[in-house]
């Protein structure tokens, strides 16, 4: 942990400082949104693959908070603002990338990618559409011929088992078994973001829209 | 002319209304020609009520003209009231009271179902009752033709459609909608009839063809689309029930009942049905299907409607075209499984009862059944089966044959199991063997028991003196020799997941290999898991190395692979280490290109050897071979023995000349590690 403190400072503010630094510290790692999103992009990317050419540059996300130093004494906001203060690299050991190379990941992103080319006449037809879980959804059955909805409906399925392996590998390859909630968000996100013109997305509120 | 009003009339109206014509008639007869009109305010009688009526007898001697006017007429189960309506009966000669005329007009002005001109042939009389026919009744895009006949108390209604389409009309719309269904659509051409005694219905018919015919429910899992056929159907009230039977003909079209799709112009379906009907019992005498030579149903049964169930009952069901059935019902079933791309060919039956609301007995006769995935994974030929399943009881013993397999390019020889299934449980009643590449693999016991979460199947397996040679052959292998056996003592599957209880253990190239701690997880999905602790003693290194071309290394090597864990079957972390047998009784012997193929794996440097005059040696003597590699993700460590300079020997050599393989670098990305693995090219194969 890299501190820096001015010299100069009240004998006070030192006190309490070795006050804070000997009480219990716990570093909290806060999810790596921007980190998230990145590799979210990069998998829907690829797992849409033409679908997903031509596609304008993603908005710039407003950067969130990476990371913090809290600790479990009364005072913990006035205490983490001096730290926020005077201990800048406290919060650089926060930090935490999204590692998305494990096998399993590879082997499911492989999966998804091949199923795609199956899913994609039904994604266009607003059979089905990205759901606001992160998983497909399907939206309107009766626009696929008779023959081919219980395929839709294996498809599916299939799909979605992937996709809740893929946010709960992602998850557990990082070390953050918690963090599934919070990377299915974001996938849920870039997924709508991400969808090729004509697909069907549902909105915060569940309504479908149409890219 | 005589005239007479009534302003109101109430329940007994109806009466008024013949014995007002009737009188009226009678005083008539005194005077001739003449013409009566009798007025009423307003009739209502059993929820049917009429405003505005007037009716006119002309009297011409032995004939008469009745004119008949309503200004509102409602009738109940009519969505709108019949308004303005004109009843014609010119030059009826049957004498009043009674009414007869072949060329009457019935006229409404608007109505549920719009303007209507009908004609009307007409015969009354109090004696023996009215006979109505009428023709051109506007309904449904169609003009119907039908009769209604009346005589105390008993009716009969029949109409006959040429071109009636359904999705105009009215009365469908709302059942239509009480069924739930989003769609209805279809021309419909027949005849329908009614019978009744006063409000009561007491036989329908219907003897119909259809074309065209479409049905959808709104979440799309209910439908059909451009059927065509023809149907009969008739019912009979009986002291407190209904009998009926159905005959129903699909010639065209196409039917999806979530899951399953049927293309009927592919494969016509006859359905036949008899039976009862009681609030809330569908009693079936007699119920079949003909599918063809694709499926034949003959069932029978008692089904609760109120509780959707099967009370008691039984159906047979045969297929003498498997492979039919396959692709056009069970195939779009298994998307996204193994199973989803066969070419089958076979015949079977199937047998099913039914007892107390739930399924009491399974019968499965297999006459013969031969199946191969299209990628070419696996495969069965000549597969026999007789399968039976109790659901309380003994169950008789079930019996399976199959004449031969493969699983990709590894043949299966015969097997013949038998097992015995009841209740939820299933199990072997003797071992079975089943000849594998000179040897057999043998699964001593295998269990089966359907718990809440899905199945827990336990089982053991051997496999006996299995020829490497032939199987190396088969897989396109570098041609190995010897024979390998493995033994797994006790394995259960639940939830996705296989735990090998004890070690199971491998014997090859003359030592022996134990997996310890086999557990795997996940399976069925993308990604299995595999997790395992391995060791290794004493195999053949020159057998080993001479396989795979590795250049030869002769003597004998230990190992231990540590928290092994394979994610979809790539290495995710382990941490293993390859050494000298300690009581090596072998000589110790390395060749050169084992050793460039060494110092290129520890060093990513190839060609050390061949540059200098060591390249002249074909082979030298080693003390001790030592390779320890830990890997986690894309990291991993490679060591050996400790060397005095900081370095680590992966070949001690000794004798003269001696060599050493001395490694330096410890941390390399497994991805590289990976790539010289590949890049060591052997006998006819590529590491991959």
């Amino acid at each position: 942990m890299k501190m820096k403190l001015t010299a100069g400072k009240p004998f006070l503010m030192w006190a309490l400082l070795a006050l804070v630094l000997a009480s219990c510290v716990t570093i909290n790692i806060y999810f790596p949104a921007a980190a998230a999103e990145e590799a979210a992009r990069t998998i829907v990317r690829d797992v849409l693959g033409k679908d997903a050419q031509g596609k304008e540059p993603p908005q710039e996300q407003k950067p969130q908070p990476q990371s913090s130093l809290a600790v479990p004494v009364d005072g913990r906001v006035v205490l983490q603002r001096l730290l926020d203060a005077f201990i800048p690299g406290a919060e650089a050991a926060g930090q935490a990338n999204i590692d998305i190379s494990s096998p399993a990941i590879n082997r499911l992103r492989a999966s998804m990618s091949a199923r795609q080319s199956g899913l994609a006449p039904f994604y266009r037809a607003g059979v089905i559409g990205f759901a606001r879980n992160g998983l497909v959804a399907v939206r309107d059955l009766s626009a696929a011929a008779l023959r081919e909805r219980t395929r839709v409906k294996k498809l599916v399925a299939a799909e979605n088992r992937d996709r809740n392996a893929l946010y709960r590998e992602i998850a557990r390859a990082n070390g953050h078994p918690e963090w599934e909630g919070d990377i299915r968000a974001t996938f849920a996100r870039v997924w709508a973001e991400e969808a090729p013109r004509g697909y069907w997305y549902q909105d915060g509120n569940g309504g479908w829209r149409q890219k | 002319m005589w005239r007479l009003f009534l302003n109101k009339t109430c329940v007994s109206g109806w009466l008024w209304l013949i014995l007002g014509a009737s009188l009226l008639v009678s005083l008539a007869r005194a005077a001739d020609p003449v013409t009566l009109e009798l007025h009423i305010a307003d009739l209502e009688r059993e929820g049917v009520h009429a405003e505005g009526i007037a009716v006119s007898l002309s009297h011409f001697g032995d004939r008469q003209d009745v004119t008949l006017h309503v200004d509102r007429l409602e009738i109940p189960g009519l969505a709108r009231p019949l308004k303005g309506i004109d009843f014609v009966c010119p030059d009826s000669r049957r004498p009043w009271p009674g009414l007869a005329c072949e060329a009457g007009r019935l006229e409404v002005a608007k109505g549920p179902w719009g303007a209507q001109h009908l004609g009307v042939d007409l015969d009354w009389a109090p004696a023996s009752g009215l006979r109505l026919a009428f023709s051109g009744l506007r309904y449904a895009g169609d003009r119907l033709r039908g009769s209604f006949d009346w005589n105390e108390g008993h009716w009969r209604l029949a109409a006959r459609a040429r071109r009636l389409a359904l999705a105009k009309s009215r009365e469908l719309r709302a059942l239509r909608q009480d069924a739930g269904l989003d769609t209805l659509a279809g021309r419909f051409s027949g005849r329908v009839e009614l019978r009744g005694s006063g409000g009561q219905l007491q036989a329908v018919s219907l003897n119909a063809g259809f074309n065209g015919l479409a049905y959808a429910d709104k979440a799309g899992e209910q439908a059909a689309e451009k059927l065509g056929g023809r149907i009969r159907i008739s019912g009979l009230r009986g002291d407190s029930r209904w009998r009926g039977s159905v005959d129903l003909r699909l010639e065209s079209g196409e039917v999806y009942s979530d899951p399953v799709f049927v293309d009927i112009a592919r494969q016509p379906l006859h359905l036949t049905a008899e039976g009862f009907w009681k609030k809330p019992e569908l009693r079936i005498d007699r119920l079949s299907l003909d599918g063809g030579r694709l499926l034949r149903v003959k069932a029978d049964g008692r089904i609760d409607t109120a509780k959707q169930a099967i009370s008691r009952g039984q159906a047979r069901i045969d297929s003498d075209e498997l492979g039919g059935l396959y692709r056009q019902v069970l195939q779009p079933l298994l998307v996204e499984t193994r199973f989803d791309d066969l070419d089958i060919e076979g015949d079977a039956g199937l047998h099913l009862q039914w007892k107390r609301g739930a399924l009491a007995a399974i019968d499965v006769a297999i006459d013969r059944l031969d199946l191969d995935h299209r990628d070419g994974s696996f495969g069965a030929n000549g597969l026999q089966a007789q399968l039976f399943w109790r659901r309380k009881g003994k169950s008789p013993d079930s019996r399976i044959q199959i004449e031969g397999g493969h699983l990709g390019r590894i043949n299966l020889g015969g097997l013949s199991a038998r097992f015995n299934a009841a209740g939820r449980y299933a199990y072997l009643l003797a071992p079975v063997r089943i000849p594998f590449y000179q040897g057999e693999i043998r699964i001593p016991e295998l269990s089966w028991v359907q718990t809440a979460q899905g199945p827990d199947v336990g089982f053991s397996t051997d496999i006996a003196r299995v020829s490497l040679e032939a199987l190396s052959t088969d897989l396109g292998w570098p041609r190995m020799r010897g024979r390998i056996a493995s033994r797994m003592p006790r394995a259960r599957y639940r939830q996705g997941s296989l735990v090998v209880d004890g070690d199971l253990s491998v014997d090859a190239f003359d030592g022996r290999l134990w997996a310890r701690n086999l557990r795997l997880d996940e399976l069925g999905s993308a990604a299995p898991v595999l997790e395992a602790d391995m060791e290794l003693r004493r195999l053949d290194l020159s057998q080993l190395t001479q396989t795979f071309s590795f250049g030869e290394i002769q003597g004998r090597l230990d190992g231990e692979v540590k928290g092994l864990q394979l994610v979809a079957w790539q290495p995710n972390r382990f941490d293993a280490r390859f050494h000298s047998s300690p009581d090596d009784d072998l000589r110790h012997r390395i060749s050169q290109r084992a050793v460039e193929n060494l110092t290129e794996l520890g060093s990513g440097v190839s060609g050390a050897l061949s540059a200098s005059f060591l390249r002249f040696f074909e082979e030298f003597s080693y003390d001790r071979i030592e390779l320890r590699i830990r890997q986690q993700g894309n990291r991993a460590w490679i060591d050996g023995i400790p060397a005095a300079d900081g370095g680590y020997y992966l070949v001690k050599g000794a004798g003269i000349p001696r060599i050493d393989v001395i490694g330096r670098n410890r941390e390399v990305a497994w991805s590289d590690l990976l790539a010289r693995l590949k890049s060591i090219r052997i006998k006819g194969v590529q590491v991959k």
